[in-house]
């Protein structure tokens, strides 16, 4: 089996130095001569210079069924035709597709070539991901709610320091996350509460003074 | 294809690429009074068509869905592919039978190679290097008798 990289630039570079180090044998395409010689100077796969839509450059690469077709060209069209060549013509069973314009993933799923990676979809689903994430926090604090989520920062002094949480009582309140050393821990029953500890609250408007001198009063 | 008319009744006909190939299937269509669109991403290509023409013109890359849908595609009873980029076309070919569900779709290719892909979809093509090599092949054959 053999990793085939059918145009791209940085992504088949990346692509190519990975599965050379799992112990892969890679053959690079592409158009520009000038690329392909960078290309051959720094990895250590085979390089070809050529157009990897064209049946000639494919022939070239002495394909198997069992090889994976990795298509990375600027172009749907042309990402769709190299796979389109490499599942009728060299019975190619893997084969992924890049595809640019998200829309074009409806019509490759329609022409039959199903593995399809669309960098545009990936990357708007995580700014959605994460927007919608922020719109629903905001929502729940916004003025008409009467939730409060605050940070209390545990002094050396305060009585419940070092404590377990279990042994902590809020009313009407819970500890949902301990700040500790840059990262995030999520608080259990058995966690104990140390100075310099970010305690994340969630609390309802009213009560947050109460909970707020529960930390901070001194023992 | 069947470009026949005989009840003079008028079709829907999207052309894709206004060239010297689609200007001249474009005014031919409009001649004989079909509805016609025609998509060309480059404006100054529609100067290839008749003063005559009747149809309408869309600029835009043929190949994206979004323009398809403008020019009602699904609703077209003949489309022809003539963009000068093969790999262009196959795409096109291949979106408007599969996607759109349009299946009087005839398409041109230069490379013969190319025309396996579409065989094996069952898009007509025309590929001008297979019929000027016949042509050709027709001409030495005349030679090699007289």
């Amino acid at each position: 089996m053999k990793v085939i990289l059918i145009g791209g630039e940085e992504i088949s570079y990346h692509l190519s130095r990975m599965f050379l180090n799992r112990g892969y044998k890679v053959t690079m395409v592409n158009k520009k001569p000038e690329y392909c010689k960078y290309l051959a100077k720094k990895l250590k796969a085979l390089i070809i210079n050529g157009d990897g839509t064209d049946n000639k450059v494919l022939e070239q690469l002495e394909l198997k069924n069992d090889d994976v077709f990795i298509a990375l060209m600027p172009r749907d069209q042309d990402n769709l035709v190299a796979c389109l060549a490499a599942r009728e013509i060299y019975k190619i069973e893997n084969s992924i597709s890049l595809v640019n314009d998200p829309e074009n993933l409806k019509v490759f799923e329609k022409i039959g070539i199903e593995k399809t990676v669309s960098p545009v979809s990936i990357m708007a689903n995580a700014i959605f991901a994460s927007s919608t994430v922020e719109k629903y926090i905001k929502s729940l604090l916004s003025d008409s709610s009467d939730l409060e989520i605050f940070e209390i920062e545990i002094s050396e002094n305060s009585k419940k320091a070092n404590k377990q949480l279990k042994d902590i009582e809020i009313k009407e309140g819970i500890i949902g996350a301990i700040k500790r050393n840059g990262s995030t821990i999520i608080a259990k029953g058995d966690t104990y509460i140390l100075p310099g500890d970010k305690l994340i609250i969630i609390t309802k408007k009213e009560m947050k003074n109460s909970v707020y001198n529960i930390f901070v009063g001194e023992s | 294809m069947n470009f026949k008319n005989p009840f003079k009744k008028s079709f829907y006909y999207v052309v894709f690429g206004c060239g010297r190939l689609g200007s001249i299937i474009a005014n031919e269509l409009s001649a004989k009074g079909h509805s016609v669109v025609v998509i060309d991403r480059d404006e100054n290509s529609f100067e290839n068509l008749s003063f005559d023409f009747t149809g309408f013109t869309l600029v835009g890359e043929a190949n994206e869905i979004e323009q398809m849908k403008e020019a009602k595609i699904e609703k077209a009873n003949g489309v022809f592919v003539l963009t000068p980029d093969d790999n262009t076309n196959i795409m096109i070919a291949l979106t408007v039978k599969k996607y759109f569900n349009v299946d009087n779709v005839i398409a041109r290719v230069y490379n013969p190679k190319n025309i396996k892909t579409f065989a094996k979809h069952k898009i007509e093509i025309v590929c001008p290097t297979m019929l000027a090599s016949n042509r050709l092949k027709k001409f030495i054959s005349k030679g090699e008798k007289e």
